[in-house]
């Protein structure tokens, strides 16, 4: 089954983009970021202002005189502060972060212009404005987005924006690979049959270098195992008794062989 | 706007978001099937209740003849259990379903009713065990927290004053500290029905240790997870709570304008209003619960694939 929608824009250039949508989870976790950031700046500024605000009341008091007007207008001052703080967040860094707010991007999640391009000034204040009904007991936005098939809250649908995952290419080859693979990865090439690995046992493969770092000792030598059996056997080799090859060398050359392989293929 | 034809493909490791996604996507195409279950494990959780009725009775109509309510006691202590094992047993069968449809080999209710089925007592022993656990780690941070915080705090009080707000400060700082450590700890047993449910033939012991390796280093990700997943699903608590905290109102702003004690009038509006919520409640906790035992599932799913590497092994077995 399917577990994220995922939407295909044609941009004005008749390009066509495909995205996986945020997602309520994703959603939910940037908004709980951004109102923790929200909130500290919120009680900075609002202390700030009233900080000010009692040294001017003071100032006013002992050289003009009392004045009601004024203390009623600091605090007139001091909602539109909080406004502005609120709704500013949001469209600050929507707009100057292509979308992305702190929490966004630490989610990695983007909004986008429904044809796919960066959301502007317009698009963003009217999320902004439009958050407080969504937030409405908790619960509105979060039931568009959970039921509905391109996951819009309201704020989404006037403005005509979607939220979408950031996906980074899987090509991540952060991982070491020792110098035996490489003495390895020839004599595989000369002996066996690299022709035989389909792109998917290379990407099990790369998987499993990838991620080995964080699997626990059992697992490691038991995938490790399992998959090297497997690949001696679609590439027809084995390997000379006597000369046991360590599993996850054997992989590591796999990896390497197949690349070289690609690579020579394109030239 | 297209949508995209699914794909086979594996998920494999997910991150906090995905996981909470995931599961309310588990959920929301399978709600019949899950929602039915749910729904056995509520009458289940409830049944003890009911049947303190007749029980009462009974002893009721015998003029609370002694012997014989030395007897029934045991009967309905007997019926507690079963109910217990059999509630928890049900809730499992939804991370099963949930696991099976994960890992690409989906299985009908009926099937994985089967397997979990005989399975009854391990479930019951393995959640009287995490309660023992839980219990005493509670009991032990108490104490540790009241040795260090609370000494503290008492040195403190003699050098600037009982009242002085650095006390207040102190002792909400140990709440703080001593509350992580424990939901630290809880987070490491969040998942034990769910390898119970799955693995083959192991036991509930055994569940617990599964459960504490496999959340090794995750534990703080998976409160996250569980803090996101509640945000979703306060908005349906709240439902449960606005008769109680309405009947509360009423009842506080007829004693202001009336400026008496509560009439008898008023407890039953209350007990109504109680009765209610509870009513509510439980019906939201039919609705709810899948939702978590998917989400179990769906955090042991992403564990395994990142320590035991899961989905490696099985897109290899789909690719041949």
């Amino acid at each position: 089954m399917r577990f994220f929608n995922r939407v295909t824009l044609q941009t004005p250039e008749s390009v066509e983009l495909d995205f996986a949508l945020a997602g309520i989870g994703n959603r939910v976790y940037a908004m709980l970021i951004d109102y923790l950031i929200w909130s500290l700046i919120l009680v900075v500024a609002l202390f700030a202002w009233a900080f000010f605000a009692w040294q001017l009341v003071d100032a006013w008091q002992s050289l003009i005189g009392t004045n009601r007007d004024l203390e009623l207008w600091l605090i007139a001052v001091q909602f539109l502060l909080w406004f502005v703080i609120y709704i500013g967040y949001f469209i600050f860094f929507e707009v100057f972060w292509q979308g992305q707010t702190p929490g966004k991007r630490f989610v990695k999640i983007r909004v986008i212009s429904d044809d796919g391009r960066p959301i502007k000034l317009q698009q963003a204040t009217l999320r902004a404005l439009l958050r407080p009904v969504d937030e409405l007991f908790f619960c509105v936005g979060v039931l568009f987005i959970a039921f509905s098939q391109q996951e819009k809250r309201l704020g989404d649908w006037v403005a005509g924006t979607i939220v979408v995952q950031e996906e980074k290419p899987d090509n991540n080859s952060n991982f070491s690979l020792s110098e035996d693979a490489k003495n390895l990865a020839d004599q595989l090439k000369q002996e066996g049959d690299l022709s035989a690995l389909s792109p998917e046992n290379f990407a099990v493969t790369r998987k499993y270098l990838q991620r080995r770092a964080t699997l626990t000792t059992v697992a490691k030598a038991k995938l490790s195992n399992q998959l090297s059996q497997q690949i001696k056997q679609i590439i027809s080799w084995e390997e000379k008794p006597g000369k046991e090859i360590n599993d996850n060398l054997f992989l590591e050359a796999i990896y390497l062989a197949y690349q070289q392989q690609i690579h020579d293929s394109n030239i | 706007m297209s949508q995209n034809p699914s794909s086979r493909q594996s998920l494999g490791p997910l991150s906090v978001g995905n996981i909470v996604s995931a599961s309310l996507r588990l959920y929301r195409d399978h709600f019949k099937p899950y929602f039915l279950v749910s729904l056995r494990v509520t009458l289940w959780a409830f049944f003890p209740f009911v049947a303190i009725l007749p029980l009462v009775v009974i002893a009721a109509l015998t003029d609370n003849n002694i012997p014989l309510i030395l007897l029934l006691i045991p009967v309905w202590l007997a019926i507690l259990v079963y109910s217990l094992a059999k509630a928890l047993t049900n809730g499992a069968v939804i991370s099963r379903l949930a696991f099976g449809t994960l890992t690409n080999q989906p299985e009908t209710v009926t099937d994985a009713r089967k397997k979990v089925a005989p399975l009854m007592w391990r479930f019951l022993s393995m959640q009287v065990l995490l309660g023992l656990v839980l219990f005493l780690v509670n009991l032990l941070l108490t104490m540790a927290q009241l040795a260090s915080f609370g000494t503290l705090g008492f040195l403190l009080g003699n050098l600037v004053g009982r009242d002085s707000v650095i006390i207040l400060l102190v002792s909400l700082l140990g709440n703080i500290i001593f509350s992580t450590i424990y939901f630290w700890i809880y987070a490491r047993y969040f998942i034990p029905e769910v390898p119970l449910a799955v693995e083959n033939n192991i036991s509930s012991f055994d569940a617990l240790s599964r459960s504490l390796s496999l959340t090794k280093g995750f534990a703080t990700k998976i409160l996250v997870t569980i803090l996101v997943a509640l945000v979703i699903t306060i908005p349906v608590y709240i439902i449960a709570g606005i008769p109680l905290v309405a009947g509360f109102v009423r009842l506080f702003m007829d004693n202001v304008t009336v400026g008496g004690v509560p009439s008898s009038d008023m407890a039953i509006q209350l007990t109504g209003t109680i009765v209610l919520s509870i009513v509510l409640f439980f019906l939201i906790n039919i609705a709810a619960l899948p939702f978590w035992q998917a989400m179990k599932a769906v955090i042991y799913y992403d564990l395994r694939s990142r320590r035991e590497g899961l989905d490696l092994e099985l897109r290899d077995s789909l690719g041949k």
